[in-house]
């Protein structure tokens, strides 16, 4: 489970480098997501431009890695491809997370 | 929403014998020929693979937009027959078996794993998600997209075998569901 994470102004871009997040690394996923979250900046950028793929398991544990935050930090979304979108649409956790276009509008927005 | 019915009923499974048609399982798909048959073990890589192998066939046959939703709805399919109907045991053996059928794509998909519990496919409703973060649910997606994205979605439990049979609409229909 390829994740690379780089601070940016003051907050933690995190890079999925997986073509997708499904059943077979969700849980994977999960785990480095909180390594590299686990005491960090308030706000984390979640990178999915490489993404071409998200099933249920996949967005559990992108949830899931948001709710390991804890309170009074927030993960947003950037890059989402076609069917990613599409599986957030569906499911309307496109109302939970706040969704950029790419990484650099990620951190165009001053953080809420 | 309204569905438009189907201009073309599955028929009725065709219940082969089973020690002389491995496929037996399957529902009968219309009468055109399959566009896919793919047989995999009930492993998460084995599933990666037949999507892979299942969205190439189908991109030889329907828009990049259809393909995307198929593959949503059939990896769902897929990960509950390894997690639920075969336990995460990985020799079981899943058949899919696609064909054109209507204005659409018909889908049988069948497993020699356990029965769906209460021999019904779970209602899967749209999650609560106006509730503080700490209580996003993280599961409960996959039966709600399933039946959102698909008509006609029939169960049977057969000898000692599941077949879920569906069927996707290619002409637009999922733009509209998307947005109701």
């Amino acid at each position: 489970m390829n994740l690379t994470a780089t601070a940016r102004d003051a907050g933690l871009l995190v890079t999925v480098n997986e073509a997708r997040i499904d059943a077979a690394i969700a849980v994977a996923f999960k785990d480095r997501m909180r390594e590299l979250t686990d005491g960090g900046p308030d706000r984390v950028v979640l990178d999915l431009a490489q993404v071409g793929f998200v099933d249920s398991s996949g967005l559990g544990a992108i949830v899931a890695a948001m709710k390991a935050l804890g309170q009074g930090r927030k993960m947003d979304l950037a890059g989402l491809t076609p069917n990613v979108d599409k599986v957030f649409r569906l499911t309307r956790m496109d109302s939970v997370f706040a969704i950029h276009a790419d990484a650099d509008a990620a951190f165009r927005v001053p953080a809420a | 929403m309204p569905m438009r019915p189907s201009v073309c009923p599955l028929p009725e499974p065709v219940l082969l014998d089973p020690a002389t048609d491995p496929m037996s399982m399957l529902c009968q798909i219309c009468s055109q020929d399959a566009l896919a048959r793919l047989r995999l073990g009930s492993t998460p890589d084995a599933v990666r693979q037949a999507l892979q192998d299942l969205t190439q066939t189908l991109s030889q046959h329907v828009s990049p937009d259809a393909v995307g939703t198929v593959e949503i709805v059939v990896a769902e399919v897929l990960n509950n027959i390894v997690e639920h109907a075969y336990e995460e045991a990985p020799d079981g053996q899943i058949d899919i078996l696609v064909g054109a059928c209507g204005d659409g794509l018909a889908f049988a998909i069948s497993d020699r794993g356990c029965a769906m519990p209460g021999g019904e496919v779970p209602e899967g409703r749209q999650a609560d998600l106006d509730v503080e973060t700490d209580a996003l649910p993280e599961g409960g997606f996959g039966w709600f997209m399933i039946h959102t994205l698909t008509r006609n979605l029939t169960y049977r439990r057969e000898r000692d075998g599941n077949c879920l049979c569906f069927e996707m609409p290619l002409d637009g229909d999922e733009s509209r569901l998307m947005s109701a």
